[in-house]
């Protein structure tokens, strides 16, 4: 994963400060204790080297084997002591105040008791999950996860707005907003996720803009994550990018409605057919097959077939043959003669999946085309013929 | 010499600590939950693998069925079979229902292709039987059949992780524009349990040199690999397994065929032609991706192999050395070039310098015996070192093996590799700068034990 700047500069701070520290150890060593007892000036100096390098490294290996002792007594602290604190936990999300035996075996098992609440949150919804939020609320521990939000390190930052999410907005207040602003991509997805999965009214457009201004990888993400709000997005939220006709937000809403697949009333997808920007229209031509025909859908693929652009005009021959547009058999004849070999390879295909008179055309192209057209036809039609389904690709 | 290898340790070591810092950093924005739901995602750009094949008939229905079963939604796997004089265009026919096909090429120019095939059954398979004209020359192949827009390059010899696909996409798909290439890690399958095209239990050999090349692979991928990319230096994408933005390497002009190292010589030209256009770029090492090969057992064959990458190393580094210190050449110019130059290519001159003035020192009376010695205890304890901070590079960030015995035989490998196998590695790779700067051609053969040869008994 790129890092971004913030991560960049905290990794090269990091390095330096060790570096620094790795440095002045090597000159201590080489100048108080290795110089005066090795002769050679530049024998000393690399014995100091790797007598540091040594140290640092028997240190590292005695830190990774503390932790995993450290994790062990921690894991098995946490087996013996859970189910008490379910226990507890449950009989007071019931209805009966254990506050005070919680607080006490809170002092002792800190972590313990936050992980055993968290996962308890997870599990319940409605009354139970107010109770358990107020229960984390006197216990501190979403004043501790607010704090742990204004971290410096991603990872607590990461798992303060997996906390918070889990609690009413009430509770936890607007630090989901404000994580949809983080300077980090991965804390605002993670943030947008959670919000997604407790969606509370108003928040829906939130996200939707973090999809539309977010990156590719965040736009999947968050994509299948909207999709049970597909239909309530597109009476404004995507109409409204689309009409906008700015490039990368109509890109990213047209994505959004690839990758649902989902049909859906959205007329303002025709028009980004003639968008300025190729890629744009690349992307309103897959879509067309997913919103409601209007009347000028076949003279839309047409135009779309003598467009400048190639990918375009590979596009609306893929378009053509989903649509099945018999009209624009005549336009796929000509592309087939395309000089793009992806056009023609794509014309190809579209004509052999017309049905008969579309192979009976490159039957006939196979005999009198020039050579790429002949080729191209003769390899559609042999995958359409011969190979399985799934075989086939434009 | 002293001074040289001070200056090696310190480098190789701040390259190992900027790694970790790294490697740790992006493993903290790792979000594995959405892995799940991209791997559904129809916006995944789809990708072409190819594989070129010479004489591979041991391995490569296996190999191919590995690649056939990856865990990513949109890809096909091309097969080209570069002139093998064994079985390998039969096993592929007979294993995959190959059919003839009439798919055309595209332009780059390569040896003749006899035949292009597509697979009866439902699985996205193309072979492309051609005449042989070497590793790039099938890569070019290949790419004039590829028609999506990655392509990925994976040797014939390897074996894929299911989700190795996904994680190695991811850069692409973070900054699809930027991106032109990204490589994944490469680790040494001899010692593990494979079955069916996949490894399921993960361990090391217990035979000596393939122990010791393991140690070499970690030291290579967790430690200069990582670094060198976070700095957006990365002068080496294994030809094991590496993804290309298909469009960025056909503007390049393909993969070089005057060279044997042309995976190297591909990214450097990458580096080169994008910083002589001013377009910004990213070449990425993702460390999380698993490519699993198959290394040498006989001294013969890596002794052939470490000729070969050495003479790889020499000519993409002399075939662009106007980039050393070129005031636009930025990371790769300044930084990666010259370390490339300083201690890759000449590493071993001046390695093999130092043990023979040592000697001739000690015979001339120029130089003490004690000096002598300490000068090799150094020496050895600077290589242990850098050995050994690999191995906990490896444990405290990847963590793939799994038993403390594996740990144990890592940790003795890294110390005993510098008794022989080291001083003889620096011999042949200092045959390799000479027959590199000699201009000679040749890959030399690997021999083959199959993947499920590995399994030992532990």
């Amino acid at each position: 994963m790129t890092l971004e700047r913030s991560g960049r500069i905290a990794v090269l701070s990091k390095t330096l400060a060790f570096g620094m520290a790795y440095l002045l150890a090597i000159v201590s060593v080489n100048r108080f204790y290795l110089n005066p007892r090795i002769a050679s000036r530049e024998l000393s100096l690399a014995m100091s080297i790797a007598f540091v390098q040594c140290a640092t490294i028997s240190a590292l290996l005695a830190f990774s084997f503390c932790q995993k002792l450290a994790r062990q007594i921690r894991e098995s602290r946490a087996a013996r002591v859970s189910p008490c604190i379910r226990e507890f936990q449950a009989l007071h999300a019931a209805g009966n105040n254990h506050l005070e035996d919680i607080r006490q075996i809170q002092v002792a098992y800190p972590r313990e008791v936050e992980q055993c609440l968290v996962e308890f949150l997870r599990m319940v919804r409605g009354g139970g999950r107010e109770v358990l939020a107020q229960l984390a609320s006197d216990l501190r521990l979403i004043k501790q996860w607010q704090r742990q939000f204004r971290s410096r390190n991603l990872a607590r930052r990461k798992k303060a707005v997996a906390h918070l999410a889990l609690v009413p907005r009430k509770f936890a207040g607007d630090v989901l907003q404000q994580a949809l602003s983080d300077p980090d991509e991965s804390v605002r997805m993670h943030a947008a996720r959670h919000m997604v999965s407790n969606l509370e009214p108003g928040e829906l457009p939130q996200v939707f803009a973090l999809v539309v201004n977010g990156s590719l990888v965040a736009r999947m993400v968050l994509a299948e994550d909207l999709r049970p709000y597909a239909l309530e997005l597109s009476r404004e939220a995507i109409p409204a990018v689309l009409a906008g006709g700015e490039p990368a937000a109509a890109l990213a809403a047209l994505q959004v409605l690839r990758a649902w697949g989902k049909f859906l009333p959205l007329p303002q997808v025709y028009p980004l057919l003639r968008h300025a920007d190729a890629a744009v229209r690349v992307a309103a031509l897959d879509i067309v097959p997913l919103v409601p025909r209007l009347a000028q859908l076949e003279a839309e693929i047409l135009h779309a077939l003598n467009d400048p652009a190639e990918q375009v005009r590979s596009a609306a021959a893929r378009t053509a043959a989903t649509l099945n547009v018999s009209g624009a058999m005549p336009q796929l004849t000509r592309c087939l003669h395309d000089q793009d070999a992806r056009t023609a390879a794509a014309a190809a295909y579209a004509l052999a999946q017309l049905g008969a008179d579309g192979c009976r055309i490159l039957e006939q192209e196979m005999l009198t085309g020039s050579l790429l057209a002949a080729s191209a036809a003769l390899e559609a039609l042999q995958v359409v013929q011969t190979a399985p389904a799934e075989t086939v690709a434009v | 010499m002293i001074f040289y290898m001070s200056a090696s340790n310190a480098v190789y070591f701040f390259l190992m600590v900027l790694g970790f810092f790294a490697l740790r950093s992006q493993r903290a924005r790792q979000n594995p939950e959405a892995r799940a739901v991209l791997l559904n995602s129809p916006l995944l750009p789809e990708v072409s693998i190819l594989v070129p094949a010479y004489n591979e008939a041991l391995t490569i229905a296996q190999s191919v069925r590995s690649m056939l079963d990856l865990n990513y939604p949109h890809y096909d796997v091309i097969v080209i079979n570069d002139g093998s004089k064994d079985e390998t265009m039969r096993v592929l026919i007979d294993e995959f229902h190959l059919y003839k096909s009439t798919c055309r090429s595209g332009n780059a120019i390569t040896q003749p292709v006899r035949a292009v095939y597509r697979s009866r059954d439902p699985i996205r398979l193309t072979v492309v039987d051609k005449a042989n004209g070497g590793k790039a020359d099938a890569l070019n192949a290949g790419l004039n059949v590829a028609r999506s827009p990655l392509v990925a390059a994976v040797d014939s010899d390897s074996l894929l992780e299911e989700d190795a696909l996904l994680h190695v996409v991811e850069p692409f798909v973070e900054n699809p524009s930027k991106v032109l290439a990204t490589g994944g890690i490469v680790r040494v399958v001899n010692g593990c349990t494979v079955e069916r095209g996949k490894v399921t239990r993960v361990a090391t050999t217990s035979r000596i040199l393939p122990l010791f090349q393991t140690i070499e692979y970690l030291r290579a991928f967790l430690g200069g690999r990582v670094a060198f990319s976070f700095l957006n230096s990365l002068l080496l994408i294994s030809g094991a397994f590496g993804i290309f933005d298909r469009e960025a390497i056909v503007e390049a002009g393909g993969f070089a065929t005057s060279t044997v190292g042309e995976d190297m010589e591909l990214v450097v030209r990458l580096h080169r032609l994008s910083r002589e256009k001013k377009k910004p770029y990213l070449i990425v090492f993702v460390p999380e991706p698993v490519c699993w090969t198959e290394v040498p057992e006989s001294w013969k064959v890596l002794h052939r192999q470490r000729n070969r990458w050495q003479r790889g190393t020499v000519e993409s580094l002399m075939a662009h050395d106007k980039m050393l210190f070129h005031p636009k050449c930025g990371g790769p110019g300044w930084f990666s070039l010259p370390y490339f130059v300083v201690f890759e290519m000449l590493g071993p001159v001046v390695e093999m310098a130092g043990y023979v003035f040592t000697v001739a020192g000690i015979f001339l009376g120029i130089i003490s015996v004690k000096i002598a010695l300490l000068f090799f205890v150094v020496s050895v304890l600077f290589g242990v070192l850098l050995s050994m901070s690999a191995v906990v590079l490896e444990e405290f960030t990847m963590r793939r093996y799994p038993s403390v015995k594996d740990l144990a035989r890592l940790l003795a490998a890294a110390v005993l590799e510098n008794f022989g196998y080291r001083q003889l590695l620096t011999l042949w790779r200092l045959e390799g700068v000479w027959d590199g700067l000699r201009g000679k051609r040749g890959w030399g053969a690997m021999e083959r034990r199959g993947f499920e040869q590995h399994v030992e008994a532990t």
